[in-house]
């Protein structure tokens, strides 16, 4: 019995703490995870100290963030410039449901030998962030619908609108057009003027 | 007033606490069930979850081709491929839709596991009696490679027919049946199993392990296959098949591997090494247990010391393992009071050694999963309250010397082990390592059924993942002799992409479907397909009109 009260006041102990700094966001890098090595990774809004660390550790060359400019905005970008990497807000809502051209800048990023690897974020890195590396994944890796949302699930976005959403901006996607669209039309019923009399 | 009459039923007195309680009809339905649900629970569930491997990935394209004495992989004879797991992937493909999808390997392969343990159980609950089936079955079923069996290099279907004849040798009924199990893990796994039985036979030494019975239908079936294999292909691949095996290296680390697999139950194989486990078993359990226990022993070696026998020897030597642990467990359960105090102090240090260690790893990486990977959370909860139970029955064990709760420890956790396998395991697995995205991305622009052809080989998993039938050509010349009209569609490289440029004026022009990165980033894949109009081919349907 009392063994038992002191593993149960050890775990409660234990998950209040874990809980309390993961809250403060400190215990963890939040949501971060390599989408492809020396090429493109994603996360949650890191602290300062952290976001140096990730530059560090995987060599950085831009950090994309997606959150509205604020004070938070504008102290990552002086963070960056610190820390002699390209910084690039791309704002948009919190939902997701940016721009197409806004995307396509990660995409552009992505693609210069000169600014990869690239560090994608918004707040939680689930929405936007998710929207971005959708997109990325449709067009460069050519991944069917259902593994991107496959994906997006496993990086805790619940909802199911986003990969729709990012698929319909998708330059290359299969169906359409299609590389040689068979069009065949049999007329089969009466031609006007010859009918039977 | 006269009292009222009762009836009492009186105790069934066991005078001899050495032979096996005979058995009530109920208890051997109620065992069956429990076995079958236990099966359902630890293997069944979740059976094709993880997705396939590269070895297990040319078995999967073999099942998209015809039937033969091999596998067929990149369109080739792959003399590594027996043609039983072949048939079965086959059979299962004919009931899907789109297939074979990787649920045509990994059920026949883990029905195959529910099988054996159906087996192993049986006996044992014949002989030493239900409790003793039960823990059998919980022993086998609920082994980490049980509930893997993918990554682990286990063949089950070969082992099934291992298992089986083995079974029957050890009560001595060598006949056609050993016959057929013997055939059928020659056909699923070629000579390697063929010889482990019959070394074994020769280390068990006992009377009735040896007839012409069990022979015939073994050299028949040879004699079927070699004629088959001579018939349909090259005398090349016949030698090939049969000599693949000695090419292979030894496995020194194979009783390391076994007893991981065979974990939580395989260190609880050590009690049998205390005279009071062993001394009290009826003469017939103690016979087949420690037959079990030289199967597992000669299994290890050979598997072991001879090349290629690895695979062959893995399953028997897990069976024995189950076999040996649930068989001490049992002694434990219904003599605990009559054992010394050190054997069932063992046991449950033994229990609370594992449980700890296990809880450490739980509350370090699954505490810290649960909290950074929200789709993890549920799952690691569910582990963590889990593997907490195990550690504290263990705990209860050890304070009140009563071997019991150690035995519900061990049960809990294996489920805790089953919970982090379904729940974590394979899915981060699949998501980290698994070929589906970059495969499906490729196939989804090619037409069912039509193959993709590709001009150097590629990784199979990969192939199998297209969903389509892979060929692979010596010179792209070849590609306009492929059967079937129509355009063709050819899978390339970076540098052969670059190349195509620059091919003979008499190979055929490609025009670029799709472009795709690899999962490192490192180069392009291109598909691309002959210039000639695209055909969607489909099966003849009655209606089609016949020219």
């Amino acid at each position: 019995m009392r063994i038992g009260i002191v593993l149960a006041l050890l775990a409660t102990a234990s998950v209040g703490y874990l809980a309390v700094e993961t809250r403060r966001n400190r215990l963890v890098w939040d949501h971060f995870d390599v989408v492809k090595p020396d090429i493109l990774y994603r996360s949650g809004q890191l602290n300062p100290r952290q976001l140096e660390q990730a530059v560090r550790r995987y060599g950085l060359r831009t950090i994309v963030n997606f959150q509205r400019p604020g004070p938070g905005v504008e102290q990552e970008r002086a963070l960056a410039r610190t820390l002699g990497v390209d910084f690039l807000n791309l704002p948009m809502t919190g939902d997701g449901f940016g721009q197409e051209m806004q995307f396509r800048e990660v995409l552009k990023a992505c693609d210069d030998p000169d600014r990869r690897p690239v560090l994608i974020h918004c707040a939680r890195g689930t929405c936007r962030t998710g929207a971005s590396v959708a997109l990325y994944r449709f067009e460069r890796d050519g991944w069917t619908i259902d593994d991107v949302s496959a994906e997006m699930r496993r990086q805790s976005y619940k909802d199911g609108w986003l990969p729709g959403y990012v698929f319909q901006m998708v330059k290359t996607r299969q169906g359409f057009p299609l590389p040689d669209p068979p069009v065949t039309f049999d007329r089969n019923g009466p031609v006007a003027g010859t009918a039977s009399r | 007033m006269p009292a009222d009459s009762t009836t009492a039923l009186r105790p069934i007195l066991r005078l001899r606490a050495d032979v096996p309680a005979p058995l009530q009809p109920a208890a051997w339905k109620s065992t069956r069930l429990a076995v079958v649900a236990l099966g359902a629970v630890f293997v069944l569930w979740g059976a094709s979850a993880v997705e396939l491997g590269p070895d297990e990935a040319k078995l999967g394209l073999a099942s998209g081709e015809s039937l033969g004495p091999f596998g067929k992989a990149f369109g080739y004879w792959d003399p590594s491929i027996w043609p039983a797991s072949v048939a079965l992937g086959h059979a299962w493909a004919w009931f899907e839709e789109r297939g074979p999808s990787q649920d045509a390997i990994r059920w026949p392969s883990a029905i195959a596991g529910l099988v054996v343990g159906f087996v192993l159980a049986r006996r044992a609950r014949l002989i030493q009696g239900p409790r003793a089936g039960l823990l059998v079955a919980l022993a086998w079923y609920g082994s980490l490679g049980l509930m893997d069996h993918s990554s682990a290099n286990l063949d089950l279907i070969a082992g099934l027919g291992t298992v089986g004849a083995l079974d029957l040798l050890l009560c001595g009924r060598a006949g056609w049946v050993v016959g057929c199990w013997a055939s059928l893990a020659f056909l699923a796994a070629g000579w390697p199993p063929l010889a482990l039985i019959a070394m074994v036979t020769v280390v068990l030494g006992r009377p009735g392990m040896w007839s012409w019975k069990a022979v015939v239908p073994v050299a028949a079936t040879m004699v079927a296959w070699s004629t088959w294999a001579l018939g349909v292909a090259p005398a090349e691949a016949w030698a090939s098949a049969l000599a693949l095996p000695i090419t292979q290296a030894s496995a020194w680390n194979l009783a390391l591997v076994a007893a991981a697999l065979g974990l939580p139950w395989s260190p609880f194989v050590l009690l049998a090494t205390s005279r009071s486990i062993r001394e009290p078993w009826s003469s017939l359990g103690h016979g087949l247990t420690l037959g079990w226990i030289k199967i597992l022993g000669a299994s290890l070696i050979v598997g072991s010391l001879v090349p290629g026998f690895s695979r062959a020897s893995l399953v028997p030597a897990l069976a024995g393992l189950a076999f040996v642990s649930a068989t001490c467990w049992d002694r434990l359960w219904t003599d605990s009071a009559l054992l010394p105090e050190g054997v069932t102090r063992r046991a449950s240090r033994l229990a609370l050694l594992m449980s700890g260690l296990w809880l450490a790893v739980v509350l370090g990486w699954g505490g810290y999963v649960g909290f950074v990977v929200a789709y993890y959370r549920a799952t690691m909860i569910g582990v963590g309250v889990v593997s907490l139970t195990a550690f504290l029955l263990a705990v209860r064990s050890v304070r009140l010397g009563e071997v019991r709760w150690a035995l519900g420890a061990v049960v809990a956790l294996s489920v805790a082990l089953k919970l982090a396998h379904w729940g974590y395991y394979a899915p981060e697995l699949n998501y980290r390592t698994g070929a589906g995205p970059w495969g499906r991305a490729i196939g989804q622009w090619v037409p069912e059924k039509q193959p993709i052809y590709v001009l150097h080989t590629w990784p199979a998993d990969l192939a199998f993942a297209t969903g389509r039938p892979f060929r692979q050509l010596e010179t792209p010349m070849h590609i306009d002799y492929q059967p079937g009209t129509g355009s063709k569609f050819v899978l390339l490289q970076d540098s052969e992409f670059a190349e195509y440029q620059n091919w003979s004026k008499g190979w055929p022009k490609l025009i670029k479907v799709a472009e795709f990165e690899d999962e490192m980033g490192l180069g392009k894949r291109y598909l691309t397909r002959t210039d000639a109009p695209l055909i969607v081919e489909r099966p003849f349907r009655k209606n089609d009109p016949v020219e």
